[in-house]
């Protein structure tokens, strides 16, 4: 087996895995290792850099709907006010010209009902005059007697008295 | 060399053949196949993690992800194994992982050289894993770290049993460590060529040992991954039980 054998290769051999692991070790040591140390803190920074920064960005977009939700509730608020008033204004001025409405109506049945008990008065006075006008001539017609027109109205009212109020003739 | 005599045999690819011969004084320290593919292997290690590293893209690419895969598989059995105070072993524990693994893989290339296959390499570099792991323990501990040979709740009675136990345990462990990783290596690239000389031995029926070279060539490559490893987490529980005992 040559590995027991060539003895006098093993200082040789023993020198060149020295010299190649030293060179090797010094290499890795100062370059290739910190290169990469590097390059793993680098892109972990990096993401931490990113999650923080979506972090704040998500802060951000909070505070803004945050804005935004208050700014909607406050014009709905001031909507809903808004349209409350206005129906009250709305509903007063209807109550209002309901109530003038009312008087003036109330007003003009009055007038027309004292208008009708004036008209109906004056054509009770018509319809008594009528009366006794006809009473003296029928009178006169009959009896041959002339009535003097204070008695024939005595007895014509008489006559209405008797039968109640008088209007229904 | 002693290769003449049995051309192609199974062990002629765990040869050591000088390529350039230096000399210092009357010790030889010539540049040898197994030092070739010990640059090839350093070289490679550090041109892919370099080169993977070369522009520190924010979504890594593909050698870019290779390197910080690597860098965190190891930072993690560190972190795990040794735990935070590991952090400053991460630099050897790295390259060990990554000269091992190297030096297993190229050696799964056909008509390249494993230079783990080498016992007196492995047994070097866990030599020094335990020398180091050593003093570690005794500039940590002081002459306290003695007491890592008598396990916590001892009876006194059992002393005189356990500590020559528990030396010989710890003196076994650059042994054991050397020669898992070297009889892997060995064992395996031998059963390798031993089953590919059957290939060309058995003509039509060679089809077989084809077949089954295929497949051990597969199970070699997942051991040369699994013995770097193992290489390597050991060393960490050295290291840990250097820092904390137990």
């Amino acid at each position: 087996m040559p590995q027991l054998e060539q003895i006098d290769t093993y200082l040789s051999q023993v020198f060149w895995t020295a010299l190649c692991f030293g060179i090797l070790w010094i290499v890795m040591w100062k370059v290739t290792l910190p290169r990469i140390a590097m390059a793993l803190e680098q892109r972990q920074s990096r993401l931490d850099d990113d999650l923080e920064r979506a972090a704040l960005i998500k802060e951000e977009a909070d505070t803004v709907r945050e804005g935004y939700e208050k700014a909607l509730a406050e014009a709905h608020a001031e909507g809903q006010a808004a349209i409350r008033k206005q129906t009250a204004e709305l509903s007063e001025d209807s109550a209002r010209r309901h109530a003038e409405l009312t008087e003036s109506l109330a007003k003009k049945i009055k007038k027309a009902e004292a208008n009708i008990a004036a008209e109906k008065t004056r054509a009770m006075e018509s319809v008594r005059e009528v009366a006794v006008e006809a009473a003296s001539a029928a009178t006169e017609r009959l009896v041959g007697v002339s009535v003097d027109a204070e008695r024939a109205r005595r007895a014509v009212e008489s006559a209405m008295g008797k039968t109640g109020s008088g209007d229904g003739d | 060399m002693a290769t003449e005599s049995q051309p192609h045999g199974p062990l002629e690819q765990f040869i050591i053949q000088p390529l350039v011969d230096v000399k210092l004084g009357s010790v030889d320290l010539s540049f040898t196949n197994s030092a070739l593919t010990m640059i090839m292997a350093v070289g490679l290690v550090i041109a892919m993690l370099t080169i993977g590293m070369r522009r520190r893209a924010l979504v890594p690419g593909r050698w870019q992800s290779i390197a910080e895969l690597s860098y965190e598989f190891i930072a993690n059995m560190l972190r795990e194994n040794v735990g935070s105070e590991g952090r400053r072993f991460f630099p050897v524990i790295f390259s060990l992982f990554m000269f091992v693994l190297f030096g297993n893989m190229i050696g799964m290339l056909p008509y390249s050289f494993t230079f783990t296959s080498h016992l007196i390499v492995t047994f070097a570099l866990a030599l020094a894993v335990f020398a180091a792991v050593t003093i570690l323990g005794f500039v940590r501990h002081g002459m306290h770290f003695f007491s890592f040979f008598v396990p916590p709740g001892t009876p006194l009675l059992m002393w005189p049993l356990m500590i020559p136990i528990e030396i010989i345990s710890y003196l076994s462990r650059p042994i054991s460590l050397a020669v898992r990783l070297f009889a892997n290596m060995t064992a395996g690239h031998t059963l390798l060529k031993v089953f590919a000389g059957f290939i060309a031995a058995l003509g039509v029926l060679g089809v077989v040992p084809f077949a089954l070279v295929i497949a051990l060539t597969g199970l070699e490559v997942l051991i040369a991954f699994l013995q770097a490893y193992i290489f390597t987490i050991l060393t960490c529980i050295y290291i840990h039980d250097a820092l904390h005992m137990h």
